[in-house]
C-alpha cells in the first residue's frame, strides 16, 4: 500500500465531514525507541555440556517440525556417529538439562540414537574439495574413525591401517553389528582405503604420508607425547586420545581433523565457542505444562512427542510468543521465525520479556 | 390521494416522520412530547412504518442513538422538549459537527426550575449555537410539512434540523392537517443517500482528533453549509408549494406592503398576531406582520429587505437571554445594523412559562411601539409588576 | 506456517503506527479482538485512550470503520449503529463498542444499563486499565483498593474496592459476559468468537495493563497481566444468561497477591496489613466465584488447571 502524507494546504484537501483519509502507517513509531529487540541466540546447558557441542535445541526443533532428516543432518554436522554415542555416551547433556528442575529431563541421548539410526540409511560423506594430502590413520578406534570421517569430508586421501582389527574396535561389544556395518559402509563409500595386512613403521609412514594419526595407546607405546589438539614434536604426527567419555573421544578425533583441514586450507584453526548459557531461572515455565519424559524412544511419534518437551533454551523454536504479544504488530512472522519491523517497533520490550527461552535481547538504539 | 385528518401538533409530527420514512426512531418520554413517540411506536408495531424504534433510557441517549444511526447511513428521528433538549446538548453539537441530517421535533417548553410544562422558547434558543438548523412552526399543518422539508434540506447540506412547535397550544390542540399521498412525498423526498457512512468494508475514523491545524476548516465548512441552506430552504420551499400547494420561505410577510410598523413573531403566537393585525388594519393602522420561520440559518438578507424601509419594528420574544435581552430582538437588531437607513426596533418579552399572549396584548404592543420615542430594548408585557 | 504455542488468526486488522504507549495492554487487546471479529465489523469508540490511539482526523489505525462518540455514549452509540446498519440491510455486521473503564463503570453506566436491559444486539468491550488513563491517571470506580492515582495520592490511596461491573451486568441477565486477559490470547479470541455468534447484549471485560499508569516498566506488561490471573486478582470466567457461571481456568498453584502487587509502583506504598487486606478481598471474591461455578456445574473438577493456559 502506498503511504503518502496528507497535505492540508487548502479547504479542498479536507472532506466535508471529519473523516480520515489515510492510515497510521504514515507514523513511523520506530523513532520512539531507545532500545531495540534483536535475536541473540544463546546456548543451552545441554549443548554447552556436550563435548561435541552438538546443537541439541536446533536438532530437536527440526524434529518438532517433522523434519527428521534435517534433524539427523544437524547432528551429523557436529557428531559423525550418533548411532554410537546415542548408545554409549555418558550424556552430560541430560545432567545439565534445565527441564530437570521443572519435571524430567529430555531423553536427549535416546533422541540422538533414534535420529542416528534413522539417518544411517541415507548417510553419505559429502566430500568438499579435493586435496593431494595423504593421511595415514593408524588404528580403528571410534575417535580415529571420527577423524577419518571429517578428513574424508575435507577431501584428504585417507588410508586406514587396521592391524587386523575391525573398524570401531572400541565399541564392538556395545553397538549392534548391523549398525557398525552401516557405519563402515559410509566410510567405504567415501573412498576410504583400508589396509588390513600391513603395519608399517612410523618412519615408513612418514615417507609416504603427509600426516599420521595415532591412537593414544599406540602413541604411549611409542613414547610419543602429545600436546594441544594432539600435536606432537613431529609436525607430521598427531595423537587422537581415547577417553572414557565416547563424546570426548570423538571430539579429539574431530579436533585433529579440523586442525589439519585449517592448516591445509590456510585458515586459522578455530573451535566454535558457544554464547552465554541460559539458566533455569530465565525460562518462563508458565509456558510449559508438566509432562513426563519418554525414557525409551522407539517410534517417530515418540521422538516428536519427547522433542516437544524441550525448553529449547537459547534457540528460537518458533513458539510465536513475540509475535502474539507485540501491541504494535511490529513482530512479523516470516518463514516461521520472528522478523522485527524496526520502523514501527517502539522498543517496549514485551517480546523480550515474554520469550520463554532467552533468545531475544534489548540493545541500545544507536 | 391525500387525506385530511384532525390531528394534534404532536400527531402531526408523527405523521410527518412516518411519511418521511424515517428508519431509526429513538424515544424518551417527556411532557408535552409523549404523543409524538407513542403514535410512532404504534405505527412501527403495526407495520405501517418500517423502522427500528429504540426505547432509550435518557434524552442524551436518544440523540446519541440518532447520531450513530445517521452515521450508519439511516434516516434518524427523535423528539423532545425543554429538560430533554438541554440534556441532549452535548450530542446536539456532535450531530452538527459530524454533519448528520437528523431531524428532531422539539416541543417548546419552559426550563426548570421552577418546573413548568407550558410553552416558552428558551429551551430551543439555548441550542442555537450548536450548528442545528431551526424551524419554528405556527400550525399543525406547518409542523407536518416542516418535518418533510427539514429532511429534504438537511440531507443536502448535511446539517441536522429541529422543527419546533409550542407546547399545548399546538402540541395538544387539534387542527385539520392534510396528509399527502405517500408516493408524492417519496417523489419530493427520495431515500437518504449519505456522502459518508459507517458500514463494513470502508475503513475510516469518523470524528477523530483534529488539531489546531485542521479543526477550523471543518467549522468553516459547517458555516458555509448553513449559508447555503438559506437558498436551499427557499428552493425546496417553492418546490413544496408546487407539489403540495403550500409554499414555505424562511420568513413570511403578512399585510406588509405599505406598513410603517411591523410586528415580528415566531411560533404559534403568529396566529394571534395575525388577528391583531387585521383588527388594527381595520382601524386604519399601517401595520404588518413578519413571521420568522427559519432562524438558523438566519435569513439576514430577507430580514433587511423586509424591514429596511419601516419606521418602527416590535419584536415579540417568548424567551430571554438573562443579562441581555430577548433573543430574536438581539438578532433582528444586529441584522439591521449595517443598513444606512434602519427602523427603530423595540423588544417585547411576553408569554414566558406559557402565559397567554392575547390579541389585546398585540394591540397594546402596537400602540406602545407607535408611541415610544426612544428605542426600548426590553419591555415586559404581562408581568405582574 | 508453524507457530508452536499459538493457533490464532494471522491476519492483522490493526495497523502499526498507532499512538499507544509502549507495552499498552489496550493496544494488544484491540489487535486480538479484531483477529477474532474479522472485517465485517464496525466499532464505536468513546473518549478514552483509544480515541487517540486510533489515529486522528487524517490517519486511521484500523481496517474497520470507527465512529467516534462522546464519553458516556459507547453503549447507545453502538445501539444506534446497529439499528442504522440493520435498516440498511447490513444484518450480519458485528457492531461493537470499545471503551475504557471510566466510560464504562462510571459515566457510561447509564447507557450500558439501558442497552443491556433492552438486550441490544451489540458487543461491549471494556479494556480495563483501572483508572482514567487518557486524562492522566485519575481514579475511576474500577481502580482497585490501595492503588495510587493522581486523585488518590499516596497519603490517601484508593479506599474503595473495585466496582464489580460483571455482577451488575449479570443482574441484567444478558446472554453472555466474559472476562478476558491479554496474557491469555487464545482464551481471549475463543470467547470473542463465541460472543460474535450470540445475539443480544454481550459484554467482554478485558484486563489491560497500563505501564505508565501502574508505574511499571513497559516490558513486564504481559507478565503483570498473567500474574493478575495467577494470583486470583482477575479470574477468567464466563456468565451466561446472568446465572450460569463457568470459571475457565485456575492456576495449578494460586500465587500470593504480593507477587502481583510488588512489581507495580502504584502499590509501592502498601504496608503488610494492607497487602493482607487485599489478599483477603481477593480470596473472598474467588471463593464466591467458585461457589457460583459449583452451583452451575455441580463440581469444581471440570475447571482446567494447566500450567500453560492459553
Amino acid at each position: 500500500m502506498e503511504i503518502k502524507p496528507i497535505k492540508v494546504n487548502s479547504i479542498n484537501d479536507l472532506p466535508e465531514a471529519p473523516v480520515s483519509q489515510g492510515v497510521t502507517l504514515i507514523r513511523k513509531t520506530g523513532t520512539w525507541k531507545n532500545v531495540r529487540p534483536v535475536i541473540s541466540e544463546r546456548s543451552a546447558p545441554c549443548e554447552n555440556a556436550c563435548p561435541l557441542k552438538i546443537r541439541i535445541p536446533k536438532f530437536i526443533d527440526y524434529l518438532t517440525k517433522s523434519e527428521s532428516d534435517k534433524a539427523g543432518l544437524e547432528i551429523l554436522k557436529w557428531n559423525p556417529f550418533p548411532s554410537i554415542t546415542g548408545r554409549v555416551c555418558p550424556a552430560k547433556c541430560e545432567t545439565g538439562c534445565n527441564r530437570n528442575k521443572y519435571d524430567e529431563k529430555i531423553s536427549i541421548r535416546e533422541l540422538e540414537r533414534f535420529l542416528g539410526d534413522l539417518i544411517l540409511e541415507k548417510k553419505r560423506i559429502e566430500i568438499k574439495g579435493q586435496k593431494t594430502v595423504k593421511v595415514a590413520v593408524y588404528g580403528t578406534s571410534t575417535s580415529l574413525m571420527a577423524a577419518v570421517y571429517r578428513l574424508s569430508e575435507g577431501g584428504f586421501k585417507v588410508v586406514v591401517f587396521t592391524k587386523g582389527q575391525r573398524l570401531f574396535s572400541d565399541v564392538r561389544d556395545s553397538i549392534p553389528e548391523d549398525i557398525l556395518k552401516k557405519e563402515e559402509k559410509v566410510l567405504n563409500d567415501a573412498g576410504l582405503e583400508i589396509i588390513t595386512d600391513k603395519a608399517p613403521s612410523i618412519q615408513e609412514l612418514k615417507n609416504t604420508f603427509n600426516y599420521i594419526l595415532l591412537s593414544s595407546a599406540d602413541a604411549q607405546n611409542m613414547n610419543i607425547v602429545d600436546t594441544k589438539v594432539g600435536k606432537t614434536e613431529d609436525e607430521k604426527i598427531f595423537v587422537v586420545t581415547e577417553e572414557q567419555d565416547i563424546a570426548r573421544s570423538i571430539k579429539n578425533g574431530l579436533s585433529v581433523a579440523l586442525y589439519l583441514t585449517s592448516k591445509e586450507e590456510g585458515k586459522e584453526y578455530q573451535e566454535e565457542r558457544l554464547p552465554r548459557v541460559v539458566s533455569y531461572k530465565e525460562i518462563i515455565t508458565d509456558y510449559f505444562n508438566h509432562e513426563k519424559a519418554i525414557p525409551e524412544i522407539r517410534t517417530l511419534d515418540e521422538a516428536i512427542k519427547e522433542a516437544f518437551r524441550c525448553f529449547s533454551c537459547g534457540t528460537c523454536n518458533s513458539c510465536g510468543n513475540c509475535y502474539v504479544f507485540c501491541p504494535d504488530s511490529a513482530v512479523k512472522w516470516i518463514d516461521n521465525f520472528p522478523s522485527f519491523d524496526y520502523d514501527y517497533c517502539k522498543g517496549c520490550g514485551v517480546c523480550v520479556n515474554e520469550c520463554p527461552r532467552g533468545v531475544l535481547e534489548l540493545v541500545p538504539e544507536k | 390521494m391525500s387525506i385530511k385528518k384532525v390531528l394534534t401538533g404532536n400527531h402531526a409530527i408523527s405523521y410527518g416522520a412516518m411519511v418521511s420514512r424515517v428508519q431509526v426512531i429513538s424515544a424518551y418520554p417527556i411532557t408535552p412530547q409523549t404523543q409524538v413517540v407513542e403514535l410512532l411506536s404504534e405505527m412501527v408495531a403495526d407495520g405501517i412504518l418500517d423502522a427500528i424504534f429504540v426505547n432509550v433510557e435518557s434524552e442524551h441517549s436518544a440523540m446519541s442513538a440518532c447520531v450513530s444511526a445517521s452515521a450508519a447511513g439511516a434516516r434518524a428521528f427523535t423528539a423532545t422538549s425543554a429538560q430533554g433538549l438541554a440534556l441532549m446538548h452535548e450530542m446536539l453539537h456532535w450531530a452538527a459537527g459530524a454533519r448528520l441530517p437528523i431531524v428532531l421535533a422539539n416541543i417548546n417548553r419552559a426550563m426548570a426550575p421552577p418546573w413548568s410544562i407550558w410553552t416558552d422558547q428558551n429551551d430551543s434558543l439555548s441550542q442555537r449555537d450548536t450548528g442545528w438548523m431551526q424551524i419554528y412552526v405556527e400550525s399543525n399543518q406547518e409542523a407536518f410539512d416542516s418535518i418533510i422539508l427539514a429532511y429534504k434540506v438537511a440531507e443536502q447540506v448535511y446539517l441536522p434540523c429541529m422543527v419546533i412547535l409550542d407546547a399545548f397550544v399546538l402540541s395538544h390542540t387539534s387542527e385539520p392537517v392534510e396528509i399527502y399521498d405517500q408516493e408524492k412525498v417519496d417523489e419530493f423526498l427520495p431515500p437518504y443517500k449519505p456522502a459518508v457512512a459507517i458500514e463494513p468494508g470502508k475503513a475510516f475514523g469518523y470524528g477523530a482528533l483534529a488539531g489546531p491545524d485542521t479543526y477550523m476548516e471543518f467549522r468553516y465548512k459547517m458555516q458555509k453549509a448553513m449559508e447555503k441552506a438559506v437558498e436551499i430552504f427557499e428552493k425546496e420551499g417553492k418546490l413544496f408549494g408546487e407539489m403540495f400547494g403550500r409554499t414555505y420561505d424562511l420568513v413570511e410577510e403578512y399585510m406588509m406592503d405599505d406598513a410603517d410598523y411591523v410586528i415580528v413573531t415566531v411560533g404559534a403566537t403568529t396566529s394571534t398576531a395575525r388577528v391583531a393585525i387585521q383588527e388594527l388594519r381595520k382601524q386604519g393602522e399601517k401595520v404588518g406582520l413578519l413571521k420568522l420561520r427559519v432562524i438558523r440559518p438566519f435569513p439576514f438578507q430577507k430580514i433587511r429587505e423586509a424591514l429596511k424601509d419601516r419606521k418602527k419594528v416590535a419584536v415579540l420574544d417568548r424567551n430571554i437571554s438573562f443579562g441581555y435581552h430577548g433573543i430574536f430582538y438581539q438578532e433582528i437588531k444586529s441584522a439591521l445594523y449595517p443598513l444606512k437607513e434602519k427602523p427603530k426596533v423595540h423588544g417585547y418579552i411576553a408569554g414566558l412559562g406559557g402565559r397567554d399572549i392575547t390579541v389585546k396584548d398585540f394591540i397594546d404592543i402596537y400602540h406602545d411601539m407607535k408611541n415610544r420615542e426612544e428605542m426600548e430594548e426590553i419591555v415586559w408585557k404581562g408581568v405582574k409588576l | 506456517m508453524i507457530m508452536k504455542n499459538w493457533n490464532i488468526p494471522q491476519e492483522e486488522l490493526l495497523y502499526s503506527g498507532h499512538a499507544a504507549c509502549q507495552g499498552c495492554g489496550g493496544a494488544l487487546a484491540m489487535r486480538l479482538a479484531l483477529k477474532a471479529l474479522g472485517e465485517n465489523s464496525v466499532a464505536t469508540i468513546p473518549a478514552c485512550c483509544w480515541t487517540i490511539i486510533s489515529g486522528d482526523v487524517l490517519y486511521h489505525a484500523l481496517k474497520i470503520p470507527v465512529f467516534h462518540t462522546a464519553f458516556e455514549t459507547a453503549a447507545i452509540s453502538a445501539t444506534g449503529l446497529k439499528a442504522g446498519l440493520t435498516m440498511r440491510g447490513f444484518k450480519d455486521t458485528t457492531v461493537f463498542a470499545w471503551a475504557g473503564d471510566g466510560g464504562t463503570f462510571d459515566i457510561g453506566i447509564q447507557a450500558i444499563s439501558g442497552a443491556a436491559e433492552r438486550n441490544e444486539d451489540i458487543i461491549y468491550f471494556v479494556y480495563d486499565n483501572e483508572a482514567y488513563m487518557n486524562t492522566g491517571i485519575q481514579r475511576s470506580s474500577a481502580t482497585p483498593w490501595g492503588a495510587w492515582t493522581t486523585t488518590t495520592p499516596v497519603k490517601h490511596p484508593e479506599d474503595k474496592p473495585k466496582k464489580n461491573i460483571d455482577e451488575i451486568l449479570a443482574a441484567h441477565k444478558i446472554p453472555y459476559l466474559a472476562t478476558v486477559n491479554v496474557a491469555y490470547p487464545e482464551d481471549f479470541i475463543r470467547k470473542v468468537k463465541k460472543a460474535k455468534e450470540i445475539k443480544g447484549f454481550r459484554f467482554i471485560h478485558i484486563f489491560a495493563p497500563c505501564p505508565p499508569g501502574w508505574k511499571m516498566p513497559s516490558d513486564i506488561s504481559i507478565q503483570i497481566a498473567r500474574l493478575a490471573t495467577q494470583t486470583g486478582v482477575f479470574p477468567l470466567y464466563e456468565i451466561e444468561n446472568g446465572k450460569n457461571y463457568t470459571i475457565n481456568y485456575l492456576p495449578p498453584k494460586k500465587l500470593p497477591v504480593v507477587e502481583y502487587l510488588k512489581l507495580q509502583g502504584r502499590f509501592k506504598h502498601l504496608n503488610e496489613s494492607q497487602v493482607e487486606y487485599i489478599q483477603q478481598m481477593v480470596d473472598e471474591n474467588l471463593e464466591t466465584l467458585l461457589k457460583k461455578h459449583e452451583l452451575t456445574h455441580g463440581t469444581l473438577e471440570n475447571i482446567p488447571r494447566p500450567e500453560f493456559y492459553k
